[in-house]
């Protein structure tokens, strides 16, 4: 069976405080605060320190390891069956997506070789910068505008 | 908890045990970010979970370093909060994969996906990371919203690292007190790192 982490967080951490005896706290919270507060209050801060490491070290770890019970074994099995059908169904609509992005590239690349050998063919020789570059412009979103604009550019000439 | 503006002192003030509560012990313990708890797995686990976090909190952020050991070349890192393993969370990414950007969505499944981990079959001593918002957890009157920034490595070949951006939302207005990170598949492998962090309010 495998092992869980479970970290309770309402109980202090116990390695920040472990192994330090009253006499090191004391001598620590006394260098500290020297000449900063009166005597009365740093005693009654040490008094609460040493108290308070007193407490800690009767208290359990906050990490603690712990098998998996046999219905979180179980859990975890049917979520591994679900989150493996699920990548699979993910990697299926990549692929769709990315067939489709080729398909995309491909036709704009097709449009783009027309609509650039169209804007350097004869029949726009004579166009504008201006005209070409709306051409150009819409040439490379539909190539039904291309076709519809040719026609309206011819029928003006 | 709100941080409190720690005012000046003035030559001959005298600090009190009220003032060192105020400004010193309660701004230091609840008032700005600091560390609340953490897991430095030394053995392979299931999961990892933090439990009975203090609702104190303005919001929360869990950081992680962490690889799998199933026999894949990544895995997915699930989130759930409370115990809660009903189809209750809703998911959306944003994934930049060499060249290439995507996106896609999940409603309804057992757990928020907070990014992809290098799994088993990734080369040695590769690690991934994900960074986790978890705002206003500890409220019960609104459904929670995370925010993630993954980055996931399964080798030095183009294609092989990953970026993501993910969203995820839990259909529950339970105040937050516990949060599990499981591996989509086998463990976490020893050397994850999950560190929990408070974040005080004003």
């Amino acid at each position: 069976m495998a092992d869980k982490v479970v970290v309770d967080c309402s109980l202090p951490d116990k390695k920040i405080v472990a192994n330090v005896s009253e006499a090191a706290i004391t001598s620590l919270v006394k260098a500290a605060l020297a000449g900063r507060i009166s005597t009365e209050t740093r005693d009654t801060k040490i008094a609460e320190i040493v108290s308070y490491v007193t407490d800690v070290g009767a208290l359990p770890d906050r990490v603690q390891v712990i098998p998996l019970t046999a219905a979180e074994e179980t859990l975890r099995q049917a979520d591994e069956t679900e989150g493996l059908a699920q990548q699979a169904a993910h990697e299926t609509e990549d692929a769709n997506a990315n067939t489709l992005r080729d398909r995309a590239d491909a036709a704009l690349a097709k449009l783009t070789a027309g609509a650039d050998a169209t804007k350097n063919g004869s029949l726009f020789a004579d166009r504008t910068a201006q005209e070409r570059g709306y051409l150009e412009l819409l040439g490379r979103s539909d190539a039904a505008l291309i076709r519809l604009l040719l026609r309206k550019l011819d029928s003006t000439d | 908890m709100t941080f409190v503006v720690v005012p000046d002192k003035a030559a001959g003030d005298l600090y009190t045990e009220a003032m060192w509560d105020t400004f010193l012990r309660d701004n230091l313990n609840k008032g700005v970010v600091r560390p609340i708890a953490e897991a430095t797995l030394t053995g392979a686990a299931a999961s990892i979970e933090f439990a009975s976090i203090a609702a104190d909190w303005s919001h929360l952020q869990l950081v992680l370093y962490g690889r799998g050991d199933a026999a894949a070349a990544a895995i997915e890192c699930w989130l759930r909060f409370n115990g809660d393993t009903a189809v209750n969370y809703d998911n959306q990414n944003v994934t930049g994969n060499a060249a290439a950007a995507s996106a896609g969505e999940d409603f309804a499944l057992s757990r928020i996906i907070v990014g992809n981990l290098p799994g088993g079959n990734a080369p040695g001593a590769i690690y991934g990371m994900s960074i986790i918002d978890i705002p206003h957890y500890a409220q019960a009157v609104n459904q929670k919203t995370v925010n993630v920034r993954n980055s996931h490595k399964a080798g030095i070949a183009t294609g092989n690292i990953v970026a993501t951006l993910r969203a995820g939302f839990w259909r529950n207005i339970g105040a937050v007190g516990t949060i599990t990170l499981l591996p989509s598949s086998g463990n976490f492998l020893a050397g994850t790192r999950a560190t929990l962090y408070g974040m005080g309010g004003i």
